[in-house]
């Protein structure tokens, strides 16, 4: 059994200065934190436990701008109808998190301070391009994502700071988007390797606006800028696609572990970057033929 | 016509799990009890030079520490007593301070808390001198290999012989011969209670333990042995029990507590103890399924008849003997399957190793067995070009026809009507007196160019009861009160309720015999004080067993009750049939009074881009003799259908040099329910055993069987390629199939 202390602010203001404290952890949902707590991995020193600042929590959409607050958690990214109709790449790895109720419990903050490589929110909000919202007592900053993910369990947050909200411009109608993982088995199960994908198609058939992004295959989540570049302007084909597969072989750097080899990640996440990017373009295609009905 | 037997009933503990009323061993808290804590040896072979248990024990809080020196007899084992209780020196027995896994138990801590006793642990201080670590079977069984156990001279402990005609000579004369090499995987049994239990001596003086087990009366016997007191000094009584499987079979907590008890009443000290295991705990703690490497040639006529089996089979031990020899003797006879084959070989060996100890697991040898028959069939068929029923129809063993051990079945030989059976359900049709799956019965292929699906088949025989001359019965008590007429029946019996709704088909089984109503009728169950033996819940047995041991006593006491004993109780012990060994030389033996026989139809998905495999629908006919209760038989196929789907695309348990890599759930994967076929079909067949009780036969491990083998030939109708080693993960599936073209 662990002691620790723990503190339960109820506004911003009081958590920044819970966070001044040393050796001060964060626990949100704690679907990360206490598991790790168990096996003695993890041994704080101070919990500070954010899950009533209710500041961090829920889904605002101004205009284009969404802003999800740290606390939100998949369950409810899951059941949102905006996020759903507009950006279901996200929907869809939120559907994949755990199980039902792991969902009710992790948070989307607690995804991205987490770190891992094959975090399951991190490949849809790299394809929307998505920037984190870093507070302090000293104030807030912001920090395109793959910028803030710097490795395994590393972030770029620092002493004092928390994710306050994650931010990304709503894709427009035309964009298609997926994502897609693979796991050991089928529900509560961590990325053997996953995929994000987003294209648009332009008036001649061609694809446009090609964003790629892998899980599980890195010491991060990766966009993929040398398959997005092989792709863009192209007209899809069989070859093209294959081409693409083999070129996000290149491009990622996998390992061996005790879910899958290096290998087989490979070319896992060839076909499912590509897979993605197929599902991706038929939501866009459909929506240029809802357009011009 | 019967009453109350052959109904749907709800379980008699239904109501009690759902409302988490139940008390599991872990549940139980008992006035003053104190806290044990085991130190496992964390090491995979090794010698215990020194054990300094002094700061331990000078921690506030600490009751006791003990160790191999304070084991009055440092040994047990199921079949052979060839494990320290207890690891270390000090023991009279020699070699007793060695640690051959690394879930040997060297020292048991009991404290005021669980945490000071974790505390205490692990202020052990033990050293080793480490020793060569021994983890393939093969390499253990050379000459030179290091022996783990050096007393026994060998690495091998267990070893039969089949020789039937002469296989050699048959196989040279076959139209068609299919080599194959077989590798099953170990399995752990993930039930869901991890090992628990408390010890306190009762009232009468007893060391009691209250545990989850399979046999009250072995862990009593067990208990005893190792602290070298009578029977009668030690009580064993089973609670609500979480799952088992075959996983509680041989001890875990049950020695150790008795010996804290034991010691700490030596002191003075009169409080229980008790002991929770974690999961990590639980996972390198206890058993696994055997891994089995099976090498065998089939050879067959044109027409499909198979005229000789030459089969070696390699089953990896662990570190300690457990049932392994029975597992074993079970794989030996079913490796050849459920066929009438003239001409037999089989050499099979069970070898020591570092690795975990391999014992019990639903089935008992029977899939590992199965896998290697059933593949090889339907390798058969392909050689052939045949359909695999077919093939199956024409060799499956019949009334009087001839077992691999030169004897045949026991009367009630049904698998020829359950292939049918199951076939004709998947769609298979008779054409011109030939069974065939016609295209428009196939599986239904989708659009997309990446999914494949394929249909398989395979079926199973399954004995019921201990094999091979192992003494079987099995007792039941029935006491009835009132004075004109009945008003209540009591019925005494330690057969366990692990789950699988034992309890429910006692008293089904008791009201029937009675002719009274299930309402009139009580069970006291599972306590060595105050029921006899039952032996264990295992082999499928409990129902057969205990149904003739309750018939039995029904009689006896109605008689009794018609002679005006007030109360009438009679106490019957059933023994059925007996049973005899291998003969050392031929293998020829009388090997089982009983069977149950299963076959299987499954429909997969695979995506040949990725090699994920989804199981769309799974038929199971399983001749049960007589469903005591439906849909606790129902609950048992689809429990073992699911449990073989882990087994065979998921369950993957890693050992490297004798450590455990999948120590936790979230590496050693188990299915959810989005991993489990789409469908089971359950189609419960009745034919009688006619020495079974109202004709029922086991039927709990017989489903788990044939899935493996019925999946890989569905794989390879969908892929043309054949997978002699499982699980099927995306990965081997992937490699398999780019290896096969
Ligand atoms: C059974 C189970 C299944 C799971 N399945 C999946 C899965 O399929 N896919 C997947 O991606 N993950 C999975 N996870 C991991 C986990 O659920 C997710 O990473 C989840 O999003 C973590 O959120 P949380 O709120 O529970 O985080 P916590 O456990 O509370 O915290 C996680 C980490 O983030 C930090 N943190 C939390 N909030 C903030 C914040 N606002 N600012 C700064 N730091 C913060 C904490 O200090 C900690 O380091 C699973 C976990 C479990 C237990």
């Amino acid at each position: 059994m662990q002691t620790f202390n723990y503190l339960r602010p109820a506004h911003l203001d009081e958590l920044c200065q819970a966070l001044q404290q040393p050796h001060a952890k964060i626990v949100a949902g704690g679907t990360d934190v206490l598991p790790q707590m168990h096996t003695g991995r993890l041994q704080p020193a101070l919990l500070v436990d954010i899950s009533r600042v209710s500041e961090l929590e829920g889904i605002r959409i101004h205009n284009t701008q969404v802003e999800i607050g740290a606390l939100t958690t998949f369950a409810a990214i899951q059941a949102h109808p905006t996020l759903r109709a507009a950006a279901p790449a996200l929907t869809q790895a939120a559907q994949w998190v755990g199980a039902p109720m792991t969902r009710q419990r992790a948070t989307l903050g607690g995804n991205l301070a987490n770190a891992s490589p094959a975090a399951d929110a991190v490949p849809p909000l790299m394809i929307y391009n998505a920037e984190v919202t870093l507070t302090s007592a000293k104030g807030s900053r912001s920090l395109p994502l793959a910028q803030f993910l710097l490795g395994p369990g590393q972030t770029a947050l620092q002493r004092g700071e928390f994710i306050q909200s994650v931010r990304f411009e709503l894709p427009a109608e035309d964009l298609g988007s997926a994502f897609l993982k693979i796991g050991p088995r089928r529900g509560m199960t961590i990325a053997i390797v996953s995929a994000a994908a987003a294209v648009r198609l332009s008036p001649e058939g061609r694809l446009e606006q090609v964003r790629v992004a892998v899980g599980a295959s890195a010491p991060t989540v990766i966009r993929c800028p040398q398959t997005e570049n092989l792709l863009h302007g192209q007209l899809p084909s069989a070859e093209l696609w294959q081409s693409a597969a083999q070129q996000i072989a290149v491009e990622i750097s996998p390992i061996d572990d005790v879910r899958a080899s290096r290998a087989y990640r490979r070319r896992a996440a060839g076909v499912l970057a590509v897979r993605a990017l197929q599902a991706a373009l038929s939501q866009a295609q459909e929506a240029a033929q809802a357009r011009t009905v | 016509m019967t009453e109350v037997v052959g109904k749907i009933i709800q379980r008699v503990d239904a109501v009690s799990k759902v409302r988490g009323e139940a008390l599991y061993p872990g549940d139980i808290q008992m006035d003053g009890q104190v806290h044990m804590k085991i130190l496992f040896s964390h090491r995979p072979h090794a010698i215990v030079k020194r054990i300094d248990t002094s700061l331990a024990e000078q921690m506030p809080g600490v009751l006791a520490v003990l160790t191999a020196k304070d084991v009055p007899v440092n040994e047990y084992g199921l079949i052979v007593a060839d494990q320290p209780v207890l690891c270390g020196p000090g023991a009279s027995k020699p070699f007793t301070d060695r640690v051959r896994f690394v879930g040997d138990q060297v020292a048991v801590i009991v404290a005021e808390t669980e945490a000071i006793a974790a505390q205490a642990r692990d202020a052990i201080h033990v050293e080793y001198e480490d020793l060569p670590i021994v983890t393939d079977p093969l390499a253990a069984m050379k000459p030179d290999a290091f022996l783990l156990h050096p007393d026994r001279g060998s690495n091998v402990f267990g070893h039969y012989r089949i020789r039937k005609g002469d296989a050699e000579a048959a196989l040279k004369e076959a139209y068609v011969v299919v080599e194959g090499v077989y590798d099953t995987p170990a399995q752990e049994h993930v039930f869901l209670q991890p090992e628990a239990g408390l010890g306190y001596m009762d009232e009468e003086g007893r060391v009691t333990v209250v545990v989850a087990g399979q046999w009250t009366h072995e862990d009593q016997e067990q208990i005893a042995h190792a602290l070298n007191l009578p029977l009668e000094r030690v009580r064993v009584i089973y609670p609500a029990i979480g799952g088992a499987f075959g996983g509680r079979e041989d001890m875990s907590v049950q020695i150790v507590l008795g010996l804290a008890v034991l010691r700490l009443s030596e002191r003075g000290i009169h409080r229980p103890v008790k002991i929770v295991w974690t999961r990590e705990e639980s996972m390198f703690g206890h058993h696994k399924r055997h891994p089995y490497h099976i090498r065998t040639r089939w050879g067959a006529t044109r027409e499909g008849k198979i005229i000789a089996a030459d089969v070696d089979v390699y089953a990896d031990g662990g570190a300690y003997i457990y049932t392994s020899t029975k597992v074993l003797g079970n794989a030996t006879l079913m490796c050849t399957g459920p066929y009438e084959i003239p001409n037999v070989r089989v050499d099979s060996y069970a070898i020591y190793t570092n690795s975990i100890p391999n014992g019990a697991f639903r089935g008992f040898g029977g899939p590992q067995g199965a896998f290697a028959a059933e593949s090889q069939m339907n390798k058969l068929a392909e050689a052939l070009g045949m359909d695999p029923v077919e093939i199956r129809r024409r060799n499956l063993l019949q009334e009087g026809s001839l077992l691999s051990v030169g004897t045949p079945l026991p009367k009630g030989v049904s698998i020829q009507a359950v292939v049918e059976a199951c076939a004709q359900e998947a769609g298979w049709q008779l054409e011109d007196a030939n069974y065939v799956l016609p295209e428009n019965k196939k599986p239904v292929q989708i659009s997309s160019a990446h999914k494949k699906r394929g249909r398989g088949f395979a079926c199973a025989f399954k004995n019921v009861g201990f094999s091979f001359g192992a003494p079987e019965n099995c007792w039941a008590t029935i006491e009835l009160h009132g004075k004109d007429k009945v008003e209540e029946a009591v019925l005494y019996h330690a057969g366990a309720e692990v789950g699988q709704g034992a309890h429910t088909v006692f008293l089904q089984m008791a009201a029937e015999a009675l002719g009274l109503p299930l309402t009139r009728v009580r069970l006291v169950a599972s306590d060595t004080a105050v029921t006899e033996n039952s032996g264990s819940v295992s082999a499928s047995r409990m129902t057969f067993m205990a149904g003739n041991a309750i018939r039995g006593a029904a009689q006896e006491a109605l008689q009794k009750w018609i002679n005006e004993e007030r109360p009438a109780r009679a106490t019957f012990q059933y023994r059925p049939p007996k049973t005899t060994p291998y003969d050392p030389e031929t293998g020829k033996s009388e090997p089982n009074f009983s069977y149950g026989y299963v076959a299987e139809a499954v429909d997969i998905e695979v995506d040949v881009e990725t090699g994920q495999i989804r199981l769309l629908n799974v038929i199971c006919a399983d001749d049960v003799g007589k469903a005591i209760n439906p849909r606790l038989v129902q609950g048992q196929i689809e429990g073992a259908v699911v449990q073989a789907a882990g087994y065979a695309i998921l369950e993957n348990f890693i050992q490297q040099n004798g450590e455990v890599i999948t120590k936790t759930l979230s590496t050693y994967l188990i299915p959810t329910v989005l991993d489990i076929p789409d469908q089971v079909q359950s189609v419960i067949m009745e034919h009688p055993d006619p020495i079974g009780p109202w004709g029922a036969r086991g039927m709990g491990e017989m489903p788990f069987l044939p899935l493996v083998p019925a999946i890989t030939a569905a794989l390879h109708a969908a892929t043309g390629v054949w997978f002699d080693r499982f699980p099927l993960t995306p990965e081997r599936v992937l490699e398999g199939l780019q290896q096969g073209k």
